[in-house]
């Protein structure tokens, strides 16, 4: 499906605000100190800040909670759940109808990555039912929101497709692109709205075009092509690059924590003080903290920070690509904002790559 | 069949203590799980005998090192509840003078009336012990989370990642971009807190003690860049441990 329609920014504002009125819509909310996050809203006005750079969270939030029960086991008989009886197990999932409103191409692009993390495989019941009930729509970046931000070296300044609805701002208009049958049968509940004519194609493409070159600094952040970053990676496993950073970094997790992409965590039971009953927990958990490559028996395997940085690195420029076919990293800056230590992926890359042009590496 | 817990005392505020007795909602179903033998705070002892024996404060004078090694011989279980018996807590920070300084300071012509003080040392430099409950006072979920733990026969989850990652997910705005004065110790102290201080805008100072891994000295240089100089980015850092470290670095200077 590839259709287009135009409507006026009032008459798709009063649509915002009636669907807020049946449904939870979620979008960036400012914060304090120029952040913003996710939040319940009701109206529209998200859609035109000026001032937004990525939220502190991503909308990922909504399908994979911080932290969420994953079922409720209890013992039938008069014994405590661990004495081996046979347990009663019980689960709710959510399926809450939810418009994630306002979320940028490289959000966009993350959540289409998690959707194949968790469709692989075992598919995961609790993200799909989320991700099922949850509405797209998007909004397409005309200039880069941040200076840390390098979308546009890793192709997701644009996107083409993971949306239900994708607005591009026209001035007084907005131009809704549709991408599923989901977003058309929504907007059908859209007054004052019309089809794309002609001339408002041509006013998509001009809009389009001009992104390339309003782009062109922050696609330069990144000293070579994205789609070269697995093989710059390839080989760099001992790179001196590592220890340089390693040494910085405080492996505190918060560049896991807010990336869009990092989908693990980890698992706990927890029980009531009669032992009788109890949850199983799941919460996000983060490659570069020290526990996480932990194994029983006291082995870890990546015990120093520069092996867990390195770890992260990978995962989302080399294994994410070699599994799925897309870069992990959607280049939204948000772990470089959030780096206490100043630690920047395109800076980490290209000081990869020079090294390798030095031929100092091993690999 | 119910274990025996006795709630002991060493050098402390017995802060930690009055957040047991502070659990109203769960105290009934506490006492219908352990046979509570022993806990000043609350109640005269019934017994003199006890599986699990959680002990707060921190070793400040001679006369209890027995009396914890007498702890530790009857406990099949020693837990170090609270930032003092974990890591010295505040009482460590008079590690950074000698004893008799100290005590020349507040008692001025009359340092013999506390004669037997010493470092003040956490309880794992004494005896050994088995799990720790942290944070100045304690958490009561992390106490019920203990409790639960044992009589399930499983290892406590003693949270081994700083406060940032609590504090991310909270979405709190970090107190280092408000940039207003306050010098969070979050990247470096253990979570469990659920990132409490920050979570009201006040810098964390480090009640939990160190991460494993942490990286201190990355940690006094975003101190200091945020405005702070590096002796006092080192003194805020010793609030809660000064402990073993604190005596290492004893320079003599206040």
């Amino acid at each position: 499906m590839d259709t287009a329609k135009v409507v006026g920014k009032p008459a798709f504002a009063s649509f915002i605000e009636r669907q807020a009125e049946e449904v939870s819509v979620v979008a960036p909310v400012a914060r304090a100190a120029g952040e913003f996050s996710y939040g319940e809203v009701q109206d529209a006005s998200s859609l035109e800040e000026e001032e937004y750079i990525p939220t502190l969270s991503s909308p990922k939030k909504y399908l994979l909670p911080p932290q969420e029960a994953l079922f409720r086991f209890s013992s039938p008989a008069d014994s405590a759940v661990h004495e081996g009886e046979e347990l009663e197990y019980t689960a709710d999932v959510e399926q809450k109808r939810r418009i994630l409103l306002a979320v940028r191409p490289c959000d966009i692009a993350a959540i289409h990555r998690m959707d194949q993390v968790f469709s692989d495989t075992e598919p995961d019941p609790h993200y799909l039912a989320r991700r099922r009930a949850a509405i797209i729509i998007g909004l397409d970046c005309l200039e880069p929101c941040d200076e840390l931000a390098f979308c546009a070296a890793v192709g997701t300044s644009d996107a083409d497709e993971g949306f239900d609805l994708l607005l591009t701002d026209l001035g007084e208009d907005w131009l809704v692109r549709v991408g599923t049958d989901q977003g058309a049968e929504l907007l059908e509940e859209c007054q004052e709205i019309r089809d794309a004519t002609e001339q408002d194609l041509q006013r998509l493409k001009d809009v389009v075009q001009a992104k390339e070159k309003v782009f062109r600094k922050c696609q330069e952040r990144l000293d070579f092509p994205g789609e070269d970053i697995p093989e710059v990676l390839e080989g760099s496993e001992d790179s001196p690059v590592w220890d340089e950073y390693g040494d910085r970094c405080l492996g505190c997790g918060r560049c896991n924590l807010v990336c869009p992409t990092c989908f693990c965590f980890d698992v706990e039971d927890t029980v009531s003080l009669d032992l009788k009953e109890g949850e199983r927990t799941r919460r996000w958990d983060g490659c570069t903290l020290l526990e996480f490559a932990a194994v029983a028996g006291g082995e870890n395997f990546r015990r120093e920070r520069s092996d867990r940085l390195r770890h992260m690195f990978l995962h989302k420029g080399k294994y994410g690509p070699e599994r799925y076919g897309d870069l992990y990293c959607i280049g939204c800056g948000r772990c470089a904002r959030t780096c206490l230590a100043g630690i920047d992926h395109p800076e980490v890359y290209n000081a990869l790559m020079r090294h390798r042009d030095k031929g100092d590496d091993h690999g | 069949m119910k274990p025996r817990v006795g709630i002991f005392s060493l050098s402390s505020c017995e802060g930690c203590q009055l957040q047991i007795l502070n659990m109203e909602e769960e105290l009934l179903d506490l006492v219908q799980a352990i046979d509570l033998v022993s806990f000043r705070e609350a109640m005269d002892p019934i017994s003199g005998e006890y599986d699990i024996a959680l002990v707060e404060g921190a070793v400040t004078r001679e006369s209890e090192i027995p009396v914890l090694q007498e702890i530790r011989r009857k406990a099949d279980v020693l837990v170090a509840m609270g930032a003092c018996a974990a890591a010295a807590g505040v009482i460590g920070l008079r590690n950074l003078r000698s004893p008799e300084e100290n005590l020349r300071r507040v008692y001025g012509e009359h340092p013999d009336v506390a004669d037997d003080v010493t470092v003040a040392r956490p309880l794992d430099e004494v005896v050994e012990v088995d799990y720790y409950i942290r944070s100045c006072p304690i958490d009561r979920d992390e106490f019920l989370h203990l409790i639960k733990s044992l009589l399930m026969g499983k290892e406590p989850y003693d949270p081994n990642y700083p406060v940032c990652v609590e504090c991310r997910i909270d979405e709190n705005v970090c107190l280092y971009d408000l940039n207003d004065g306050e010098f969070c110790q979050g990247p470096v102290t253990r979570a469990g807190c659920g990132a409490l201080c920050p979570g009201f805008g006040s810098a964390c100072m480090g009640c939990r003690g160190l991460v494993d891994d942490a990286n201190v000295e990355s940690m006094i240089d975003i101190m200091v860049e945020a405005g702070i100089d590096e002796r006092e980015a080192r003194r805020r850092l010793e609030l809660f441990h000064a402990g073993p470290e604190g005596k290492k670095n004893d320079n003599g200077e206040d």
